[in-house]
């Protein structure tokens, strides 16, 4: 049986992911932040992002095998990215707090998953 | 043909999207829907909401058997095959059923379940007649009114435009990653498109996948031309080899009594060690040549392989063996056709798929309505001189309406009916499905004579309030609401529920949404109130083109 406070773990840190991917391309920094971003702080968070996606998906792989985790993985992220549309849309200077709580609740759930 | 490779993409894109859309929409809805089949069915049949539902148990395997071949055969003497179906995860009951032989003319028996309670104590015979969640999983490639085949054939050839829509949309889509997180609200045509692709883009791998897949699914059917030459017109050798053990034996006439079931459970448990068991088939009942078919439930492995463990019904003796391998060609068949019935599915995936889902249903809503607020801004100058709107459009509206907004109240409507209609009606399962089709064509008479914002907020708002009380009306006529539901750990029932709440609520707020846009574009007639436009109508398209940041700016004054 599947637990589910791994899943929402994983959902978190796709947010996170997700979020950062966002917050490396400049329009959406400057609606998160209201400056423009430095070279070096966008590709930071470009890289971020995509090293905690991997990072997600290696551990997906890893407690649910090859064929359900990739299944499953492919729709959490979807679910992440229209998440990470609704904060940029609705609540964009949130954006950075809400990515900051989901990567401590993600660790957490995690943690004692 | 137009002169660029980009332009004629883009020309593909629209017209092959905007030629099925609605077929699709019914289609992919109604997929979406399936993935609660069961849970669906479930609910529909309130009957056996209480002390009826169950576990699967490993220890009363044997009592559970015994029982139920007593049962089959002091009431089931002279069917044409016996299953005894134990608790699943999705269909949390115990039951016997069995299917009469075909009267003349008839292709199949009559299909006769009755379900057990608890304590074992008499079963559970008289289910009100309804289709429940199979309505939505033949809809979703047999649709309804026609033979199969000619159904299947029309969504199939949808499925084809899909999947051309699909990967046309991926080659326009210049700004794929730059704008993978963009989406500008109050903006008209501008937050439709962002919607589109959003929807479209999030969840592609599932949409490439659930198109390419739902093809797989009926590919002989489209495609015989393979097996015809290999088998040389022979399809039934082709599927004996395909699925041995799916091969009917016949009866031989000569009587022999049926082996205890329940001394078959060691040798099952040989090949399976404890997996659970999820059926138990026999045919040729009481004949030399019976068979007794054990199937397990596959839980969570991504296949919709039924590879049954058979045995001879008179001598007990194992005719298969567990471990028979697919082919390379035949597993990758079937991880095709699993991903897209999604059966392995245990809950939360189940509802990331139904997200999925939904996101498709609304990349084909915002593609069509995008269609209409474009055409409709080209034709704005003509409209606001008095002429009508072109045929074109007014087709487009119209059909956007009845099955963009029709689709959730009609299946409202099935739920009511399956609620309300007297159980005891002759064709009570067909009359649901008239109550669905019944709804999709009222609301079409409606989009006949108007399709303005009114309409829609009218049709959202009547499906938002349908689906907000079905909790009350469940716990109106059924045995268990949903706190009880909840008490007793029965999700599929409380998930019922409760999504229906949520679905509700989200529609509430769609109409709510529309009537915001409604006031702030009466407000711009008003303002041009001289025009030819009296106002009356309020067209969709360009009240949502009106809700421009120059009266936003007006109203915030």
């Amino acid at each position: 049986m599947i637990s589910n406070s791994m899943t929402l773990s994983l959902l978190n840190f796709s947010y996170l992911a997700f979020g950062s991917l966002a917050l490396a391309m400049f329009s959406h920094f400057r609606g998160a932040f209201d400056r423009s971003p430095s070279p070096a702080q966008s590709r930071l968070l470009y890289w971020f992002g995509w090293g905690v996606l991997a990072v997600s998906y290696y551990i997906g792989i890893l407690y649910q095998g090859f064929a359900y985790g990739s299944i499953l993985f492919t729709g959490i992220i979807s679910l992440a990215g229209l998440l990470v549309i609704l904060t940029l849309s609705y609540r964009a200077h949130h954006l950075p707090h809400f990515m900051a709580g989901s990567g401590v609740l993600g660790t957490l759930l995690l943690l004692f998953a | 043909m137009k002169e660029t490779f980009f332009r004629s993409m883009t020309w593909l894109h629209t017209w092959v999207g905007l030629l099925v859309c609605w077929v699709l929409l019914l289609v992919f809805f109604a997929g979406t829907v399936s993935y609660y089949r069961y849970e669906i069915s479930l609910w529909t049949k309130p009957e056996i909401h209480s002390d009826v539902l169950q576990a699967y148990q490993t220890d009363n395997l044997v009592h559970q058997l015994q029982e139920g071949q007593a049962y089959l055969s002091a009431h089931a003497e002279n069917a044409k095959d016996w299953r005894i179906n134990f608790p699943t995860e999705r269909k949390p009951y115990l039951s016997y059923s069995w299917q009469t032989h075909p009267e003349p003319g008839e292709r199949r028996g009559q299909f006769i379940e009755h379900i057990a309670h608890i304590d074992g104590q008499d079963m559970v015979t008289d289910i009100r007649g309804s289709r429940g969640g199979n309505f939505f999983y033949r809809l979703h490639f047999d649709l309804h009114y026609m033979p199969a085949k000619i159904a299947r054939w029309i969504v199939g050839f949808c499925t084809m435009f899909m999947l051309l829509a699909l990967i046309s949309g991926i080659v326009i889509h210049k700004r794929i990653f730059k704008d993978f997180f963009s989406f500008r609200r109050n903006k008209g045509g501008r937050s439709w498109l962002d919607a589109h692709n959003i929807s479209s883009v999030l969840a592609l791998p599932y949409h490439l996948m659930i198109t390419y897949t739902g093809l797989i699914t009926l590919m002989l059917m489209y495609m015989p031309w393979g097996v015809i030459t290999a088998y040389e017109g022979d399809a039934r050798a082709f599927r004996a080899e395909l699925k041995p053990g799916r091969e009917q034996v016949a009866a031989s006439g000569t009587p022999a009594p049926l082996i205890q079931l329940s001394t078959l459970l060691p040798a099952v448990k040989a090949s399976w060690g404890n997996t659970p068991i999820k059926q138990v088939v026999i045919s040729n009942i009481d004949d030399e040549n019976s068979r007794i078919s054990f199937y397990q439930n596959t839980q969570q492995s991504v296949t919709d392989l039924r590879i049954p463990l058979i045995f001879s019904g008179v001598s007990g003796e194992q005719l298969s063996q567990a471990s028979d391998t697919p082919s390379a060609a035949h597993a990758t068949h079937d991880t095709l056709m699993s991903l897209h019935t999604a059966r392995f599915a245990e809950p939360v995936l189940r509802l990331f798929f139904f997200i999925c889902g939904f996101m498709g249903c609304a990349m084909i809503a915002t593609g069509t309505l995008l269609w209409a607020v474009k055409i409709r801004q080209k034709q704005q100058k003509l409209i606001k001189q008095g002429n009508k709107p072109s045929f074109g459009l007014r087709l487009v509206e119209g059909l956007n309406l009845t099955f963009i907004a029709g689709l959730p109240l009609a299946t409202g409507a099935f739920f009511y009916a399956n609620r309300l209609l007297p159980t005891q009606m002759a064709d009570r399962a067909q009359w649901e499905v008239h109550s669905f089709f019944a709804v999709i064509f009222l609301t079409a008479v409606l989009a006949y004579f108007d399709r303005s914002l009114t309409s829609w907020r009218r049709v959202l708002g009547l499906s938002a309030v349908a689906f907000m009380a079905i909790p009350l009306l469940n716990w109106a006529t059924s045995s268990q609401h949903l706190f009880q539901n909840i008490a007793s750990h029965q999700w599929a029932l409380a998930g019922f529920d409760l999504l229906s709440l949520l679905i509700g609520i989200a529609l509430w707020f769609a109409r709510r949404k529309l009537a915001q846009t409604h006031t702030k574009s009466s407000n711009r007639v008003a303002a041009s109130a001289s025009r030819a436009n009296k106002g009356k109508r309020v067209p969709t398209a360009s009240a949502k083109v009106a809700s421009d940041p120059e009266l936003s700016a007006k109203e915030g004054e």
